[in-house]
């Protein structure tokens, strides 16, 4: 289905469309807040605020090209949130390794998804070590795709300022990932 | 080849120093293929005698390919049915987005101070700034108000109701009556007085507060007032 019609649909109170809807996004939004806070169970919660905010908000649901930022927005208030009722962003990302199984794994041979996975841990733990506001621009910037101008009114920042604050990230993470042995 | 590369990086470090700098600003655009060809060049050409920069930019190559992958995470079976259970029992509803609205002002850290200082900005507008026409202040003019205006208004259905001849069928019940009369009347002037002694002790109460933290700042010290010798 079009992602206009299916909008569409969800916006009249569809609820099978409703459902395609969860279905379509909640690896990005689930996906997004697990790397702000950390935890697979506090992510799962917020993810399924997001939602409702989401249901309780269908007529102001914007339509596809401003969709995703939209969503990520509320993900990411949603986030802050937390972090206010807490007082502090959660210590250092203290998650295990074991715990990064639900992060994709692409189809190949053995040795080459055991070799990605090697990878994807130590690209994982680079990003745990960035700064907060670093990780946030590789989140929001290369891991979800986000434009400067998306990201920029997302967080309330001139564009100029995104951009110098996406390219101080790149090099962070390019220094932890030569300093870990990271290569193609 | 060795000696060529030796005496470039000779030159370089007396002349401009290596470009490592310059293509660490450049890797991330480099590794994307972002890069106008004549830079890429440039940039390609630097690499193929810089083992450092190599690393970085097959370091950068790999997290580019591996970073998309992080966006898109798998939440389990269970979560698609749990998001449908809570909003199966929500339908839209008109106060929603005013008492989310509040909801989120109550969340913010700062409401209680905002609280805190409208509260004691009120207090000092009761007790401490005349009102014009009434020669006090907030506090005291508005219990002035009441027993002038608001309390006759109030009264007015008891006295009426105590002066005026009871209708016919109250007049079997009349001594019941009075009874209840005088003792609405009993009530409500003691509830006036407890209110309009309340104020006046509070009036009291926060203007001694008022005069005793004012009083160190103006009255000298007892030292000061020690004659000299």
């Amino acid at each position: 289905m079009e992602p206009g019609a299916l909008l569409q649909r969800v916006r009249a109170g569809d609820e099978l469309a409703w459902e395609a809807f969860v279905r379509q996004h909640q690896g990005r939004i689930f996906g997004l807040a697990y790397h702000y806070v950390g935890h697979t169970e506090d992510a799962r919660d917020l993810a399924q605020e997001t939602f409702v905010h989401i249901y309780r908000n269908l007529a102001r649901l914007p339509d596809d090209p401003g969709l995703l930022p939209w969503m990520l927005c509320i993900t990411r208030n949603l986030c802050m949130d937390l972090f206010r009722r807490r007082r502090a962003r959660p210590p250092a990302w203290d998650i295990p390794v074991e715990d990064l199984g639900h992060l994709a794994a692409p189809d190949g041979d053995p040795e080459q998804q055991l070799h990605d996975r090697a990878r994807r841990e130590l690209v994982h733990r680079a990003l745990r070590e960035l700064t907060d506001l670093n990780r946030e621009m590789i989140l929001l910037k290369d891991i979800q795709g986000l434009t400067l101008d998306e990201i920029a009114g997302l967080l309330g920042i001139p564009v100029g300022t995104a951009k110098s604050r996406s390219n101080r990230a790149r090099l962070e993470l390019a220094e932890k990932l030569v300093a870990m042995g990271v290569s193609s | 080849m060795n000696q060529s590369f030796d005496l470039t990086a000779s030159i370089l470090q007396l002349t401009s120093g290596p470009a490592c700098g310059r293509l660490h600003d450049l890797a991330w655009d480099l590794a994307a293929g972002q890069l106008d060809p004549e830079t890429t060049d440039l940039a390609r050409q630097h690499l193929d005698h810089c083992a450092a920069c190599r690393a970085r930019l097959a370091s950068l190559e790999a997290a580019q390919r591996l970073l998309p992958g992080f966006a898109d995470l798998d939440p389990g079976e269970a979560f698609a049915g749990a998001v449908l259970a809570r909003t199966r029992s929500l339908r839209p509803q008109a106060l929603d987005p005013f008492l989310e609205g509040w909801a989120r002002l109550m969340r913010r850290p700062r409401a209680a101070l905002e609280a805190a200082y409208l509260a004691t900005a009120a207090g000092l507008i009761c007790t401490q700034i005349p009102v014009p026409g009434f020669d006090r202040t907030a506090g005291p003019a508005l219990v002035t108000l009441i027993r002038r205006d608001v309390r006759p208004l109030a009264e007015a259905p008891l006295r009426q109701a105590w002066s005026s001849p009871l209708p016919a069928p109250a007049v079997a019940a009349a001594p019941s009556t009075h009874r209840l009369l005088r003792s609405a009347q009993a009530a409500w002037s003691r509830l006036t007085g407890r209110f309009q002694r309340g104020g006046q002790d509070l009036t009291r109460t926060l203007r001694a507060l008022y005069e005793r933290l004012r009083k160190p700042a103006t009255e000298p010290s007892p030292a000061s007032k020690r004659p000299a010798p």
